[in-house]
């Protein structure tokens, strides 16, 4: 379970989370939505670590973030965290730096051979495992890094916009459906921030709606349509939930061009 | 049945164990002839004054640091630590323990005793009595020069290679050779030889405990160090593993920062503050012997200025690295978190030593007038013992500090060019 306690961060003078508290439970597969600068990526990075709030308390399976050594490492071995723009060391192979972070996260080395091998073929990348990471195209990189999150063996993702980056239609569909069996067989946790509603409606089981850097809603796809009372796709009701104003808009806009 | 050589050629066969390289030998060699040639040339002709005298107290300066540097050579040498294929060839070879090392011995043998003997001979030379200046070179001088520099390596592998509690005596030994010596000479020899036979013997030791564990560090930047020369081929201490183990600092955004590897310490606090006593007392040690020459004071503080800068900034950059506080500057401002505690005791550390370099220098000059060599080695004691004590080590800052962690490099465009 992941429980946020009064979480205040600002950057600078400007707040972007105020006194936000949220229990995700596990397994599932939770996406945090929201219209854009909500704090939505600021949430993950709370929750992953790389920010330390200036006020509230990260507690990530009955461990509290940052209090102690022990406790942070066992979150950092049970935690991976992927962010939209990761950096890969370009001058290494796909494969040695996938082996090297298994290694890092303690993974046996025979396991950790034979994930890599799977995780390649996973995501077409078979050819280029060998290849010089700067060979790679942006797409390939973004598969490379969902296959370093993937080698951890971490039971709880969480991932910035992992669907995109230039990820293809095949690399898509493949993580998709490899999200969603590592939750419902193994158990796993994934969080997931992603802008477009229709990539994760199918996905996640629950939904984080964050505006104004406060959680408006945290529901499954049903609880959000009951909430609403629209019982349409998720981007309809995302749409009356976070921005009801953008049908609007789009008529001023247009009433502006005809007269 | 074994053959012997005849006198001569089995000198020389002992000197070749010690000098595998014929070239030292020869530049060495034509290095004194062609002083040997100069000086009589100029004395049989009586011509530019003190020049000959000169030449031959460059040419003796110049044997008492080929007899210093002969004593590092011997050691580096041979010493398989040093050269990693001979070690992992010594690995995989039928060789053991208690065998004689087969590119020659570390251990002092005929061969160093006849070039030793030899290179004193030289500055025993009766022509180069007549002048007198600082430091004048003596036969005793080269002994002690290469007794020390030997001395002083062989402790330095037997501390990588575990028997460190041998190292730490013949440190100690040295040290107070120089030191003691000052007082009454012929402790001098005796304590020296007691270092001697201290460091061959754990040099002794350390061979039982081959192949050594090659994974004694002091923190993540040595220990990465060692990683970066291995991941190159040309690992010095750090553990073999092949051209394919990337630096943890190499993987990038985010697993260099946020991933759960930890450098393992094995040096203790006890044992950093053991080290840290020992090189101040090597410090006293050697300003005692320049403890009368101005030149010794001003070079004395500038030594210690620039260490206690270096140990203060080290100390903030250690726990500071890539962990940003909380709130950036103009957060505070507004804010009005000026001091923010949790984030800010990082910088205790390094204001504890300034204060204590200052406050230990002023006590011991003014109150207790102190000699120069007690009152430098004293400071130089303080702050370290202040560097390894206080504040927060590099691994409980990552991990439990409240900080913005980022890239630690200034930007993505300069990670992919280091990379």
């Amino acid at each position: 379970m992941i429980r946020l306690t009064n979480i205040t961060q600002h950057y600078g003078v400007r707040p972007v989370l105020t006194d936000l508290s949220l229990a995700i439970e596990r397994p599932t597969v939770t996406a945090i939505i929201g219209p854009n600068g909500m704090g939505k990526t600021t949430l993950l990075s709370v929750m992953a670590g790389v920010l330390s709030p200036q006020q509230g308390v990260v507690e990530i399976d009955g461990r509290i973030r940052r209090s102690t050594v022990d406790a942070e490492l066992e979150i950092r071995r049970n935690v991976v965290f992927l962010p939209d723009r990761p950096w890969l060391p370009k001058h290494r192979t796909g494969r040695e730096f996938l082996l090297n972070v298994g290694f890092i996260y303690g993974v046996a080395a025979d396991l950790m051979f034979d994930h890599a091998g799977r995780l390649f073929k996973l995501f077409s990348l078979v050819t280029e495992s060998d290849w010089p990471i700067r060979s790679y195209s942006n797409g390939q990189q973004k598969k490379l890094a969902l296959a370093s999150a993937l080698i951890t063996g971490a039971r709880t993702l969480i991932f910035d916009e992992p669907f995109g980056g230039g990820l293809d239609p095949a690399g898509i569909l493949a993580l998709k459906h490899v999200l969603k069996r590592l939750q419902q067989q193994h158990g796993y946790f994934i969080l997931i921030r992603a802008p477009a509603p229709e990539l994760i409606e199918d996905l996640a089981d629950k939904f984080v709606v964050l505006r104004q850097g406060k959680v408006v809603a945290h529901e499954s796809l049903a609880g959000l349509r009951q909430m609403t009372g629209i019982d349409g796709p998720l981007s309809d009701v995302l749409a009356t939930l976070t921005s009801p104003e953008t049908l609007e808009n789009v008529e001023n806009y247009f009433a502006g061009t005809e007269s | 049945m074994k053959k012997r050589l005849w006198f001569p050629f089995h000198l020389a066969a002992q000197v070749r164990r010690v000098l595998t390289r014929p070239q030292i030998v020869i530049v060495a060699a034509t290095f004194i002839v062609l002083m040997e040639i100069l000086w009589a040339t100029c004395a049989y002709f009586d011509v530019y004054g003190n020049l000959p005298l000169i030449m031959l107290s460059t040419r003796d300066r110049a044997v008492v640091v080929l007899m210093g540097a002969f004593g590092w050579f011997r050691v580096f040498w041979f010493h398989p630590l040093f050269n990693t294929e001979y070690r992992n060839w010594l690995r995989a070879s039928p060789w053991q323990k208690g065998d004689a090392l087969p590119l020659g011995t570390v251990h002092p043998c005929v061969g160093d005793i006849i070039v030793v003997a030899f290179l004193a001979l030289l500055l025993a030379d009766p022509r180069t009595v007549t002048h007198s200046d600082f430091l004048r070179p003596t036969p005793l001088m080269g002994l002690a020069m290469y007794a020390i520099s030997y001395a002083s390596v062989v402790p330095a592998t037997v501390w990588l290679t575990q028997p460190r509690a041998f190292a730490y005596v013949a440190f100690l030994l040295i040290a107070a050779a120089m030191r003691l010596g000052q007082v009454w000479a012929p402790l001098l020899p005796l304590m020296l030889l007691a270092g001697w036979a201290v460091a061959c013997k754990g040099l002794s030791d350390s061979w039982h405990l081959f192949p050594w564990d090659e994974t004694i560090h002091w923190g993540g930047r040595i220990k990465r160090r060692w990683q970066t020369m291995n991941s190159q081929g040309v690992g010095l201490l750090g553990k073999e593993t092949g051209p394919d183990r990337v630096p943890v600092s190499e993987l990038g955004w985010p697993f260099a920062t946020l991933s759960p590897w930890t450098p393992s310490t094995v040096i203790g606090k006890r044992e950093r503050l053991l080290m840290a006593a020992l090189l101040s007392f090597w410090l006293h040690a050697i300003l005692s012997i320049f403890s009368q020459k101005e030149l010794a004071q001003g070079g004395a503080a500038t030594f210690l200025v620039f260490v206690v800068t270096f140990l203060a900034i080290g100390r903030l950059a250690m726990i500071g690295g890539n962990h940003a506080p909380p709130l950036n500057l103009a957060g505070r401002l507004f804010l009005f978190r000026w001091i923010i505690p949790g984030h800010d005791r990082a910088a205790v550390p390094a204001l504890t030593i300034a204060a204590t370099a200052l406050g230990t220098a002023a006590a011991g000059h003014f109150l207790c007038e102190l000699s120069l060599p007690v009152l430098v080695s004293l400071v130089l004691m303080s702050t370290l013992a202040v560097f390894i004590l206080v504040g927060p080590d590099a691994t409980t800052w990552r991990l439990t500090a409240p900080c913005r962690i980022h890239h630690g490099l200034l930007n993505k465009q300069t990670y992919d060019q280091l990379t």
